[in-house]
């Protein structure tokens, strides 16, 4: 394979930002989201990359501020990782996890967070917990649409009713492929599967934008981008060696 | 204060280890405990003394004197405690209270007698509350307060007047002074100091300086004193939770007040309920910046209060709520200007008092980061109140992250097969599922910090980035170099990226 370098994405489509909603592919999903998810509202993510698509949305909220994490006190999925949420683009030092030991406290934690304005989001890693059933998602929905602060729900299932803005299952997508068969920046495909008084069962692959903090519809960034070795950085073939510090 | 102003009253509690018990028959009990080989009373009751039983006396020979005498175990730990309790309680009174076991407890009444309508009123109070709660004090009021207690064990007025008993417990001691014709304190204060020290030891000219007042002793009060502080009692015990809320704004709107004075704001703020039982309950806030709202604090101690384990039990009600602020820090009159910025800033640290008061200090977490290439120690999460923000370095333009969001600490390990030993990983088993490796990236080889260590071990890891054919990609490390430093490296999944 000849040397290929890693390209910057390509300028970002002219997207009208819609107030109070965060864009995500510009496409059919904001169309029928009606210019976007709403901010001030809560929305529920499930599926193997639910935590992922969550740190991102609180990454792309327009509103500077702290993001609360209320942690899932099983934590059998490793823990948060600055370095890697850096890399994410996000400043680590945004992020306040909140160890509620148990999820009524977590839901009680979450309660008062959404009714402090100065926060950017708030995460409540509910698991699979019978008690964010109906009432409680009414109350985090109630809550975000008072105050404002956008409210992300993560759980592990998708039977239990609720009255979240919209439900989303996430999954890791193949990323598009770099030099060397390295795989590139972090895709997601994800499916509406549910909205308040909307259209749902839409599908969308989008990919996280590290660089400015958004998400860009997976269509609209081809699979191998032209050869410029002017705007590359580093250049293969691999491996490379950060700190190579063995003794030999 | 000078040591001679000083009005120390002492409660000299003789039946302590019987009454504690609170028995409701009447007969005669010894509290006994194992002594080479034999039960030995240690404590009796009044109605036990009475029968002639006394501490040091075999419970055999008890058991011939008085036949139907009842035997408990002497528990000199839970005594004291006990008397920590009652100390507790009687912070009522003063806040200079201290437990002096295994006697009694001590109460510091100089300068807040007059509050209770002289000593005489006073004593009769703390004697009367005892004589509720079940236990017989003997008071006494000196200077100190070994003389107090002394005086209250042995009676009399004056320091001079009391046995040699109160001197020392020591048996060769005391045959000493008996031996000396002395029988007195004042007769042994009389003699000179070098010929007491060297005929009975220093430890005696000790005591001998506790009960004369020539020593400064301080008392180790029960409760941490405050110098703002405010109080309420009640003729009639409050026992509902409105009345106890409408009692604590009181307080708090005092506090702020007395800390608006000095241009202060709390960091620690402790209510104690004294019940009229004698028990007391702490319920304590504390913030992480100074504070001086009292509606701010209000709604902290109700999230406190909501959070506590076991629930206040107001039993008969409480007669007494005390607010002091042990901890204090300069607030002044510009911070609490509240604009644009600042308003956030300032409803950001009350949500971090609001969480901290309901789930506990350490459980809202920052992530904090170390200068290190080993990646478990490069970030981790320590508390919001003692972390400050970490700077982080931005991440290069237009790469993909090279660092997982989700580490597991340990790492997991994983069946790896590799095509060459040293080379990337084509196929792995994690959790029991076999997952391909569809795309690669490395290895990024981090060596094990060589230059912590002195016997210059660890193993160097190969890091790779690896995606499965469904698309989720993982951090694989393979656990040393082939050949260099292992034959048969391990291989491990360190972190799951988005």
């Amino acid at each position: 394979m000849p040397p290929v370098v890693r390209l910057l994405p390509p300028p970002p489509p002219d997207r009208p930002a819609v107030t109070g909603r965060l864009c995500l592919d510009g496409g059919i999903a904001d169309a029928a989201l009606n210019g976007g998810l709403a901010l001030a509202g809560c929305h529920e993510i499930y599926g193997p990359a639910a935590s992922a698509f969550a740190l991102m949305l609180a990454l792309a909220a327009p509103r500077a501020g702290p993001i609360l994490w209320l942690a899932d006190a099983r934590g059998d999925e490793g823990r948060l990782y600055g370095a890697g949420l850096a890399e994410l683009g996000g400043d680590p030092g945004r992020l306040w996890l909140v160890m509620a030991g148990n999820t009524l406290a977590a839901l009680r934690a979450a309660a008062e967070a959404q009714r402090c304005a100065a926060l950017a989001c708030v995460v409540i890693e509910a698991g699979s917990a019978s008690a964010v059933d109906l009432t409680v998602t009414r109350r985090l929905q109630l809550a975000a649409a008072a105050s404002g602060v956008f409210t992300l729900l993560v759980r592990a299932g998708p039977a239990r009713p609720s009255a979240a803005l919209t439900r989303w299952r996430a999954r890791a997508a193949p990323a598009r492929r770099l030099a060397g068969n390295a795989p590139g920046p972090p895709r997601l495909a994800l499916a509406l599967e549910r909205q308040r008084g909307g259209p749902a069962d839409i599908d969308i692959e989008l990919e996280w934008d590290r660089d400015r903090r958004r998400f860009l519809p997976a269509s609209a960034i081809g699979q191998r981008l032209p050869v410029g070795a002017a705007f590359g950085r580093r250049v293969a073939p691999y491996p490379r060696t950060v700190s190579a510090l063995a003794v030999s | 204060m000078g040591a001679g102003s000083r009005r120390i009253l002492a409660l000299y509690l003789p039946w302590l280890s019987a009454e504690r018990l609170h028995r409701t028959d009447q007969t005669p009990l010894v509290l006994v405990a194992q002594e080479r080989g034999r039960q030995v009373i240690r404590a009796t009751c009044p109605a036990a003394a009475a029968e002639g039983l006394h501490p040091g006396l075999a419970l055999a020979d008890a058991r011939a004197q008085v036949p139907g005498v009842a035997v408990a175990d002497h528990d000199p730990a839970a005594d004291a405690a006990c008397l920590d309790w009652l100390a507790d309680g009687a912070t009522r009174w003063s806040p200079m209270a201290a437990a002096l076991a295994p006697h009694g407890f001590l109460i510091d009444t100089s300068g807040c007698a007059h509050l209770f309508g002289g000593e005489a009123s006073l004593i009769a109070d703390v004697v009367t509350r005892l004589h509720r709660l079940g236990f017989t004090a003997a008071p006494a009021i000196a200077a100190t307060p070994a003389a107090a207690m002394a005086l209250a064990r042995f009676g009399g007025s004056t320091v001079a007047d009391l046995p040699l008993t109160a001197l020392t417990d020591l048996e060769p001691v005391a045959v000493a002074l008996r031996r000396a014709g002395l029988k007195r304190v004042g007769e042994v204060a009389a003699l000179p100091r070098a010929a007491v020290a060297s005929r009975f030891g220093e430890a005696l000219l000790t005591a001998l300086d506790a009960l004369t007042e020539s020593a400064p002793q301080p008392l180790d009060p029960r409760v941490p004193l405050a110098e703002v502080m405010a109080e309420q009692r009640f003729p009639q015990p409050i026992a509902t939770a409105d009345a106890v809320r409408a009692a604590l704004e009181r307080l708090l709107l005092h506090c702020a007040v007395q800390l608006g004075q000095r241009g202060h704001g709390g960091r620690l703020f402790a209510l104690a309920l004294y019940r009229a039982d004698g028990h007391v309950a702490t319920v304590t806030v504390e913030t992480a910046a100074p504070q001086r709202d009292a509606a701010v604090l209000l709604r902290l101690f109700d999230e406190r209060i909501a959070a506590l384990n076991d629930l206040l039990d107001p039993g008969f009600g409480y007669d007494l709520l005390r607010l002091a602020v042990p901890v204090t820090h300069t607030l002044d009159e510009s911070q609490l200007g509240l604009e644009g910025g600042q308003l956030a800033e300032t409803q950001l640290a009350e949500l971090v008092d609001r969480l901290t008061a309901r789930l506990g200090r350490g459980r809202i977490r920052r992530l904090a980061r170390a200068d290190t290439h080993i990646p478990e120690q490069a970030s981790f999460d320590l508390p919001l109140a003692s972390a400050p923000p970490a700077r982080w370095e931005p991440p290069p333009l237009g790469e993909p992250p090279t660092r997982p969001i989700r580490l597991f600490d340990p790492p997991q390990p994983v069946e790896v097969l590799a095509e060459v030993p040293d080379g990337p990983p084509r196929r792995f088993r994690w959790r029991g599922r076999v997952l391909d490796v569809a795309a690669h990236e490395g290895p990024e080889r981090i060596a094990a910090e060589w230059w912590r260590r002195k016997d210059n071990a660890g193993l160097t890891r190969d890091y790779w980035r690896i995606e499965d054919g469904d698309g989720r990609r993982y951090w694989l490390f393979r656990h040393g170099l082939y050949d260099r430093e292992t034959v048969g490296p391990r291989w491990y999944l360190h972190g799951l990226f988005a």
